[in-house]
């Protein structure tokens, strides 16, 4: 009879907090998943002790359209980035044309940082790709967060298995680790700094760390953050792109 | 008959200036000749290397997955081969089949990452179609699931050896991330820059999982009788069906051998102004020939020589040249062209460093193309013969009287 409370209660548990990580993760996509964004952001990146900066700046509209323009430094200034869907293409300005990035070169690195092309442009709710359990509390960074943990559900994701600690307070993830399929630890995300806008706490400064490479990592540094704003949609044209 | 005697004869009173003109267009011929029996070796060197390591006679893969070059879909692939398989298996002139996946993916050795081709093959039946088992140099084969083999090449660019650990990284087909670590089994040199520099190769089922699939991209096809490839690509398309393409490694590398094909006019330019300096100096000769015979030609028309007979008669003379000087010619590009077919040239060294889009290494073995040899000779003796016609056109335009008179 005991054993079968104790059991009870358990199950219990379990779906209350698979419940609540689920209800956690809801809280999380509404801070971090905008219906518009424009920014502009700072990369840092770090190879081997050595920082180069790059600025660019970029409008996102929900998950399907996004804009990046690179503005310094003067090698890449005028390199743009067009996201509709699946296709993305790139604008080199001395080259004067664009080409199509097909699917395998999304995986590559966005002009020699951390992050990927489709990391960068990642605009999705993270409730609609993955299951989420609930592990527990942890202290990450003198922080009391939520572990979570979330596995695909669906096959079109870019990471099959993360990890993420939540700040109980204004839940937004502290640290989110990206692993690859094979269970292997690839990317470490770290979000140092937020700013509450409007109603949303969105994260401004963030740390990307290349698990599987010695000594990288890239800093991204938004700023002039504007949520859900009316972004022109002509931004988000072939013909935007190319413009002189 | 009488004519030529007296040709003959002309040609052999100055020894020195005939053996000199002869040699200009020996040269010419023996450069032309020497050339093409390089450019018959790196041909055949390349087509070899992708034959045996990179495509076989013959790929057959799913409709729409080969759209051009360097495009590795996983969109697009073969799901079923049995279902090929057992279709082609009972045709005579095929030797071997071997499936293949090919992805792209990029190596990282902890510190730096690079970007190469996957390759995932089955041990058992690769060998039936390529020699990639033969060409490991240090370690050895495909043994353990996580295996993989390297070339030399990377292996010094990436700092690995055999034993190192490495991650693999690639995206499966649904776009997700997959990494997985393997161990440095063995290093290959195969002598194709592609799988030397550029690839790695492992067990087909661990690609096949870190793709999330099961299918293949590709069966590669060995055939018994390369000059009957295009009947049996015909015959395996008849058999196979629409859903299916077939390809020779020819289409596949269209563009290599087409590079190939610019190369060869290249190198035909510029033995042809190696021939033109040889022809000019035939000219020359038989202008000075007209020149310093102007009165013994005056001498032969007023005993009744036509035209007809000086024509001809020069002309022979520039023939006995162009078939001396061609005969030398090819014997001199043919001795040349034996050392490049037994001993070949090592550009090893001087390629090491280079990124070649050329699928060749190592020491380029010559292939000596006689029909070329007949055709280089008989072109030699043509342009002798020819370039003659401007000096005699002088000859034939002396009045007897006038040219006894010349001094």
């Amino acid at each position: 009879m005991i054993s079968k409370l104790i059991l009870l209660s358990f199950a219990l548990c379990s779906s209350l907090f698979a419940q609540s990580g689920l209800e956690i993760i809801k809280q999380v996509d509404k801070n971090t998943v905008v219906s518009s964004l424009s920014y502009r952001a700072r990369l840092l990146i770090s190879l081997g002790g050595k920082i180069r900066e790059k600025e660019f700046i970029g409008y996102t509209r929900g998950k399907e359209y996004s804009y990046m323009e690179f503005v310094s430094p003067a090698r890449d200034k005028g390199t743009r980035f067009l996201k509709i869907g699946d296709e993305m293409w790139m604008y080199i300005h001395a080259v004067e044309k664009s080409t199509k990035i097909a699917g395998h070169m999304l995986r590559q690195s966005m002009m020699g940082s951390d992050f990927s092309y489709d990391d960068v442009a990642e605009n999705e709710k993270l409730q609609d790709l993955y299951e989420i359990e609930f592990i527990g509390i942890d202290t990450i960074n003198n922080k009391e967060c939520y572990k979570l943990e979330l596995t695909a559900k669906v096959p079109e994701v870019n990471y099959y298995f993360r990890k993420t600690w939540i700040d109980k307070r204004n839940y937004i993830p502290v640290k989110i680790e990206l692993y690859a399929k094979s269970g292997k630890l690839m990317k470490e995300v770290n979000i140092i700094e937020f700013k509450k806008i409007g109603k949303k706490n969105y994260p401004t400064k963030i740390i990307m760390i290349n698990k599987l490479r010695k000594d990288t990592f890239t800093e991204l540094i938004l700023e002039d953050i504007e949520l859900d704003s009316k972004i022109p949609s002509k931004v988000f044209t072939k013909a935007y792109l190319e413009r002189k | 008959m009488r004519v030529l005697n007296l040709a003959w004869r002309n040609v052999f009173r100055h020894r020195r200036r005939t053996l000199i003109t002869a040699a200009a267009i020996s040269v010419g011929l023996a450069v032309m000749i020497y050339m093409d029996t390089m450019m018959n070796g790196v041909d055949s060197l390349a087509a070899g290397n992708i034959i045996d390591y990179e495509t076989g006679h013959l790929e057959i893969f799913a409709k729409g997955y080969y759209r051009e070059e360097g495009l590795f879909p996983l969109d697009t692939i073969i799901e079923n081969p049995e279902f090929i398989l057992q279709r082609i298996t009972k045709i005579k002139n095929i030797k071997g089949v071997t499936p293949r996946v090919k992805f792209q993916c990029r190596i990282n050795n902890g510190i730096d990452e690079l970007p190469v081709l996957g390759i995932g093959i089955d041990i058992e039946k690769e060998s039936k179609v390529f020699k990639t088992a033969n060409t490991v140099v240090k370690g050895e084969y495909l043994k353990n699931q996580d295996d993989i083999l390297i070339g030399k090449d990377l292996a010094k660019d990436m700092d690995l050896d055999v034993g190192s650990f490495l991650t693999i990284i690639t995206r499966d087909r649904h776009g997700t991330y997959e990494a997985y670590d393997f161990t440095v089994s063995g290093l290959i040199n195969t002598g194709h820059p592609l799988l030397d520099r550029n690839a790695a190769v492992m067990h087909i089922d661990i690609a096949q999982r870190l793709l999330s699939m099961h299918g293949i991209t590709e069966l590669c096809i060995k055939t018994r009788d390369e000059n009957k490839l295009i009947q049996l690509k015909k015959e395996i398309a008849s058999k196979i069906g629409k859903n299916f393409e077939v390809y020779t490694y020819k289409e596949l590398n269209a563009g290599i051998f087409e590079i190939s094909g610019l190369k060869r006019s290249g190198q035909f330019m510029i033995a042809l102004v190696v021939v033109i300096i040889a022809a000019v100096g035939i000219i020359n000769t038989m202008l000075m020939a007209v020149m310093e015979r102007i009165p013994e030609i005056g001498m032969l028309k007023a005993m009744g020589f036509g035209n007809y007979n000086i024509v001809k008669m020069f002309i022979y003379e520039g023939g006995i040249i162009g078939i001396f000087g061609s005969l030398f010619g090819c014997f001199l590009g043919l001795l040349a062209s034996f050392h490049l077919v037994y001993y070949g040239i090592d550009l090893s060294h001087m390629l090491e460093n280079m990124d070649m889009v050329y699928p060749v290494k190592f020491i380029i073995k010559g292939e000596i193309n006689y029909m070329i040899v007949l055709g280089v000779f008989i072109f030699g003796v043509v342009v002798s013969v020819i370039v003659t016609l401007w000096p005699v056109r002088k000859a034939t335009k002396l009045e007897p009287v006038e040219a006894l008179r010349h001094v």
